[in-house]
């Protein structure tokens, strides 16, 4: 192919944020000029949602389920921006399997070179970030995203679900996969939670991209059915999500992570522990 | 053991590289192979939810090309299958098996229909059971079993399948139980290439000292009514190493139905002649009239034999052009113990090498290891288990034959290790390509004399 | 709709090509459904033809099983089937026809080695890459292969192994080419995808990328296990043979991209290797009828011909061959007058098989082909073998298409009647068998290629017809395993036309908004 196109892969833990930063990514791409393609990889199929108003479109495996035939731009539809969105699919719970859905419907994109037919700068991957079997593993891998980037906040939950998508670059990393571009510290509303995640990258050999405040803002976009950008596109929430977004589009050396190790995680996170009880235990001095 | 003779042990296999998981020409299939033993039911038919490849590849690999023996009823290129595709995967399968579940219904004819699964509905987590219920809640002869590949071997997938049908078939049972009467359960139907005439002969004999015999598969079986009559046995037969244990311990616990294990496949009359009294003894035939049916059945059955015997002797004794006196023996564990004890003991035959290629279970091998110890009181075979024929040939390839062609007992994955030893092989075993086999036996009286046939009609061609 | 090399997965037959597998009709209304549309150009994209999908259905083929039979027989290369044991229970049946084949072709007889990586439960919770690079390291160190092709399977692809990650580091570390071929079962609805899969790693990564010399007397045959009847007939011409995939060494593969062009017995099998070593190496694909009958093998050896600048030589093969033959097939067709034959076997090559039927004088009411491919990768009309068959030797008025469906070949073999019926797969025959009609095994595919394959099927069919003593003394003592009212049936689609009624009430899809832009192919 010609062009080098950028693919990058977003992964988060369920309810972190991912899509949301994903798509104002997206949106602040676009506006600066980039032709961009978000790929929403969950089996909810929200992810491209405040890309288009919410509106419905069918995802590619729906479409894979009625006929044997799939015509990949059945799928793609423009969204903010002249933003390409696409959504992979996936069954309903408790059936099927949701990753191999995610390795057909990555499959069927990349056989059909939709990305050089539609003179693509950027694809961005969000992908849903517990990476439970190989199925959902397939962005990160040789050919497809060269940099992955994690949305954590600094909730250990969080923490600890970048922590085991670090694992699974590490084990991809010789292999020709994706590395890791860094994390997006989202919510971070205070010092402490900076130090938090300031902490677990150092130990883990990678650096935090962005920090993104918790904002009104963004919530208001969302009702809406918007992106930051596009609702609010003055604002400083959405300077926040440009700049990350430049980070993201010039972002050239990414790494390979070193996880902690199950035990080493327990006790960091018990020191952490203890210093946010230090913290809250001044906080209430002064106070009283 | 007698004091002043020791015993004579075929060496020990050398040691290895390090072991490895991979195998190279395979020596069985996978759970869903099983589906073949529906098939040797009469008028049963497997109902495969599955990938589009799998009904076609275990059943031409068991049944065509080992022994071209032919699909059965219902097998073969009858057996109904989802022939799963990526929305199956994707989305699940459940509502097609019931499709197509419904639809075997209107157009198969059959007494019973087993459900198995592939790996696919089993890694996808489909609600196999939930499917099935609402037939089985209307009456429809239809029962299920878990049998995707990763699970296990055929052999595996027999067992599971033969609990199915006593679970969900035949269900509880307070009745009776008919004296005289038993279950026969050996050997894996389709895998084991002489399985239909060795079934018949199986029965033949059993029949022959009193007692009714269920033989459950092949064409003696009378199909289904037999299965339903499992529970009104007055015991269960094992017969062989392993295969069928779990099923007679299964049915001690559901109907306290008691089984007799014997480890050995008879082969030849000193064996079957013992084999029979265990059996009578267990069954409570070794007194008064059944006594005299059953002295009297095997008093006839040797005499025929050895007059057979008696004339191959001028044979054996006289021939010429030179007869194989060191073999080795690569097969399923049930045809490996019986074939080297009859070599050993009827022909005083020496044995270089024995391999099990089933994979039996870690339970069964102490109990392997040692009949294969005590094959007579001067022989003594360190069984090696392998399932890996680049292994096994250069296990084979490591053994001392003596000065004389070695006489392999093995598979089609040996014809050219045989020549490449100047020796000779009998196909005995999964996977036999080059038999055409419909109802020979190898086992039992008239098998051990068919079998003596078979492996001197190949010594002597080789010098033709 | 040019050939994607640049990804390690192959695209199914139906996705590049609309192959269906349930279909019945005049063999003319499947020609004009097709994408060839008898002449028409298709654009990029084949036109969709209507599928008949029954909710009933009998076990088909594979994939991965065409992936054992092509990649497995390459005979100086290792095939690991990377899955639990079961798909390894293939090497049974491919060892047989290698060592047949091998026989066939004198070359020595030997049995294959593919190596399963023999996964249990536990892999398939934790992955079965570690094992997967073990086993290579096995193939490697057993047998120093100058190749090594993976073929996963329906599980591995199901837990998302990454053979691809594994396979590019292996082949770093042993030095030889190490493919990985995705052909798990559920790919693809018809088995032909896998020797699409094969194919597609072959290209990418064995076909001599920059070749220093072209070969121009050396023409590429794509076919399987057929005796050697290509060199003698191509010899006629001063041209060589490169028999691809089936038992070629991996030598024998690099060198496709430096012959002068590339024929095959079968566009089904052929389709994909030759539209892309046209499109990626330059080789000529001949885009001609195939060589079946009279027609089909002058036009066949005169595109070569032309193509490799031996017009005169052909010329007067062909003339050579066709007086030769003519005797003998005079008293054929006196002896053949008034039988009835039946076709089913796979697509193209049934198209082939019904011209030459009718060349001998057999008639052909029905045939069943296994799966349609309404184009070909070249999107090339010359090679419409349906519309060369309707054009040289009419229409098939019950012209089927079904996947090897036992069940369904009971009504078409009652509504046909034939005296005999030609076969190369599994299933199909013991069913004919039964109704007391005899089957013409073609496990030898070349039998019936050029001027003396038409006098070898008369002769077959002679042979064949005597056979039915033996099937219609079957006949009177067997019972078949279908229920009384399925064998009253006289359409074999019923139920299949019943779900697409039912399918067509329930089916309501959700509304696209107005406001939702799509986009378009540019």
């Amino acid at each position: 192919m010609a062009k080098n196109i950028k693919q990058i892969a977003i992964y988060g833990k369920g309810g972190i944020g991912k899509s949301t930063t994903t798509s104002n990514i997206s949106a602040a791409l676009a506006d600066a000029g980039y032709k961009v393609m978000q790929f929403g990889c969950d089996p909810k199929a929200d992810s491209t949602n405040t890309l288009r108003g919410g509106e419905y479109i069918p995802s590619v495996l729906e479409l894979l389920r009625v006929s044997s035939r799939v015509d990949a731009y059945d799928a793609i539809f423009e969204g903010f921006g002249g933003i390409y969105c696409v959504e992979a699919g996936g069954p309903q719970p408790g059936v099927g399997c949701a990753g191999r859905g995610i390795i057909s419907a990555v499959q069927l994109l990349k056989q059909q070179n939709v990305y050089e037919e539609l003179d693509l700068d950027v694809v961005i991957y969000d992908v849903l970030g517990d990476v439970v079997c190989g199925g959902f593993a397939v962005p990160v891998r040789e050919g497809i995203a060269e940099h992955v980037f994690t949305v954590s906040s600094s909730d250990f939950m969080a923490i600890y679900a970048a922590n085991n998508l670090f694992k699974g670059i590490q084990a991809y990393s010789n292999k020709g996969g994706a590395l890791l571009g860094g994390v997006i510290a989202n919510s971070i509303n205070t010092d402490f939670h900076r130090q938090i995640l300031d902490d677990f990258v150092a130990r883990t050999d990678t650096q935090v991209v962005e920090y993104i405040p918790r904002s009104l803002a963004v919530t208001q976009a969302e009702l809406q059915g918007k992106t930051t950008i596009e609702a609010a596109p003055k604002s400083e929430q959405a300077a926040v999500y440009r700049r990350l977004a430049r980070r993201v589009a010039e972002h050239t050396e990414s790494k390979v992570p070193t996880p902690l190790e199950q035990q080493e995680l327990r006790d960091w996170s018990a020191g952490w522990a203890d210093a946010l009880i230090a913290v809250e235990k001044n906080n209430q001095r002064l106070a009283s | 053991m007698t004091a002043h003779e020791p015993k004579l042990a075929a060496a020990a296999p050398p040691p290895l590289a390090a072991k490895t998981h991979s195998i190279e020409q395979i020596r069985y299939g996978c759970a869903i192979g099983a589906m073949q033993s529906v098939a040797a039911i009469p008028r049963a038919v497997p109902v495969n939810h599955c990938g589009p490849g799998c009904s076609d590849k275990q059943f031409m690999n068991l049944a065509f090309y080992n022994g071209f023996q032919g699909g059965g009823y219902g097998g073969g290129a009858v057996a109904p299958s989802t022939n799963a595709s990526e929305r199956e995967v994707v989305f699940g399968g459940a509502d097609r098996l019931t499709e197509l579940i419904d639809a075997t219904l209107k157009v198969l004819d059959a007494d019973l229909f087993v459900v198995l699964t592939g790996c696919i509905p089993d890694l996808v987590g489909d609600d196999v059971a939930a499917a099935v219920k609402p037939f089985q809640q209307q009456g429809a002869p239809v029962v299920f079993a878990e049998t995707g590949g990763f699970h296990g071997n055929n052999f595996t997938g027999h067992e599971r399948v033969t609990r199915a049908i006593i679970d969900q078939l035949v269900g509880e049972y307070d009745g009776k139980r008919v004296k005289g009467s038993v279950n026969v359960w050996s050997l894996l139907p389709y895998h084991n290439t002489f399985w239909r005439g060795d079934l018949a002969e199986l029965k033949r004999v059993l029949t022959g000292i009193g007692l009714k015999v269920n033989i459950l598969f092949g064409p003696e079986s009378a199909g289904v009514s037999e299965w339903k009559a499992i529970p009104s046995a007055q015991f269960n037969l094992v017969i062989g190493p392993w295969l069928g244990l779990e099923t007679a311990r299964h049915l001690e616990a559901k109907y306290g139905q008691p089984f007799l294990h014997t480890p050995g496949l008879p082969i030849g009359s000193g064996e079957t002649n013992a084999f029979l009294r265990r059996v009578a003894s267990f069954a409570g035939l070794d007194k008064g009239k059944a006594k005299q049916k059953l002295d009297a059945f095997i008093a006839d059955e040797e005499t025929r034999y050895y007059k057979y015997i008696e004339d191959f002797t001028d044979f054996y004794s006289e021939y010429w052009w030179g007869l194989p006196a060191r073999f080795a023996v690569i097969g399923d564990s049930a045809y490996a113990l019986g074939l080297t004890r009859f070599l050993v003991n009827q022909l005083g035959l020496i044995p270089a090498r024995v391999i099990v290629t089933e994979n039996p279970p870690e339970e069964a091998r102490d109990l392997i290891r040692d009949q294969f110890h005590a094959i007579a009181h001067d022989v003594s075979v360190d069984v090696g288990f392998e399932e890996d024929s680049y292994t096994i040939h250069q296990l084979l390839r490591a053994t001392d034959f003596g000065h004389k062609p070695p006489i392999l007992f093995g598979t089609t994955w040996e014809r050219d290790l045989a020549k490449e030893l100047k020796g000779a092989v009998v196909e005995v075993g999964f996977p036999a390509s080059y038999e055409v086999v419909l109802n020979r036996s190898y086992i039992g009286y008239r098998g051990a004399l068919t079998l003596l046939e078979k492996i001197y009609t190949t010594a002597v061609s080789a010098s033709a | 709709m040019p050939i994607n090399l640049r990804t390690p997965v192959v695209e199914s037959r139906e996705q590049r090509l609309g192959t269906v597998i349930g279909w019945e009709g005049r063999a003319s209304d499947l020609a004009a459904e097709s994408c060839y549309a008898r002449g028409g150009g298709c654009g990029s994209k084949a036109r969709r033809v209507c599928e008949l999908q029954s909710p009933f259905t009998q076990g088909s083929v594979c994939s991965e099983q065409m992936v054992e039979c092509q990649a497995g027989n390459v005979r100086d290369a290792v095939l690991i089937q990377h899955s639990p044991i079961g798909c390894g229970a293939g090497q049974v049946v491919f060892n047989s026809i290698y060592r047949n084949g091998l026989a066939m072709r004198g070359l020595p007889v030997q049995s294959l080695h593919l190596i399963s990586t023999n996964l249990a439960e536990k892999d398939m919770v934790f992955g079965g890459a570690a094992k997967l690079e073990r086993t290579i390291r096995d193939a490697w160190e057993r047998h120093h292969p100058k190749a090594i092709f993976i073929a996963n399977s329906c599980s591995t692809a199901i837990i998302g192994d990454d053979i691809d990650g594994v396979a590019s580091a292996l082949e770093a570390e042993i030095g030889v080419p190490v493919i990985p071929l995705h052909c798990e079962g559920f790919k693809s609805k018809h088995w032909s995808t896998g020797f699409d899969a094969t194919q597609h790693g072959i290209l990418r990564q064995i076909v001599r990328k920059n070749p220093p010399k072209k070969q121009e007397d050396l023409v590429n045959v794509i076919n399987l296990w057929g005796g050697d009847v290509f060199t003698p007939m191509l010899a006629e011409l001063g041209l060589r043979v490169n028999y691809v995939v089936d038992l070629a060494t991996v030598d024998e593969l690099a060198q496709l991209s430096e012959a002068a062009a590339t024929v095959t017995f079968c566009y089904t099998l052929g389709s994909y290797l030759s539209a892309a070593l046209e499109q990626e190496f330059g080789v000529p694909e001949i885009k001609a009828p195939l060589p079946y009958g009279f027609a089909g093998t002058d036009a066949w050896l005169r595109a070569i011909a032309k193509q490799t600048n031996r017009e005169e030589k052909a010329e007067a093969y062909i003339s050579r061959e066709r007086a030769r033959i003519q005797p003998r097939l005079a008293e054929l067709r006196k002896l053949l007058k008034g039988k009835k034959g039946y076709v089913s076997t796979g697509s193209a090559y049934a198209h082939g098989l019904i011209g030459i039927l009718r060349e001998l004088g057999v008639e052909v009411e029905g045939s069943l082909v296994f799966h349609h491919d309404p184009v070909y990768d070249s999107q090339d009309p010359r090679q419409d073998t349906l519309s060369h068959m309707l054009d040289t030797y009419g229409d098939v008025p019950q012209f089927t298409v079904g996947n090897r469906q036992q069940y369904q070949f009971y009504a078409l073999l009652q509504k046909i009647k034939p005296d005999f019926i030609i076969i190369r797969h599994n299933g199909l025959a013991p069913l004919a068998a039964r109704l007391g009609i005899p089957a013409i095994p073609l496990g030898d595919e070349h039998h019936v290629v050029g001027y003396q394959g038409i006098v070898n099927l008369g002769e077959s069919i002679l042979d064949v017809l005597a056979h039915s003593k033996f099937h219609q003394d079957l006949a009177a003592h067997t019972r078949l395993p279908y229920r009384k009212w399925w064998l009253e049936q006289t359409d074999p689609f019923v139920l299949a036309k019943e779900k697409q009624a039912a399918q067509a009430a329930r089916r309501k899809p959700t509304p696209l908004s107005s406001s939702v832009r799509r986009v378009t192919a540019k």
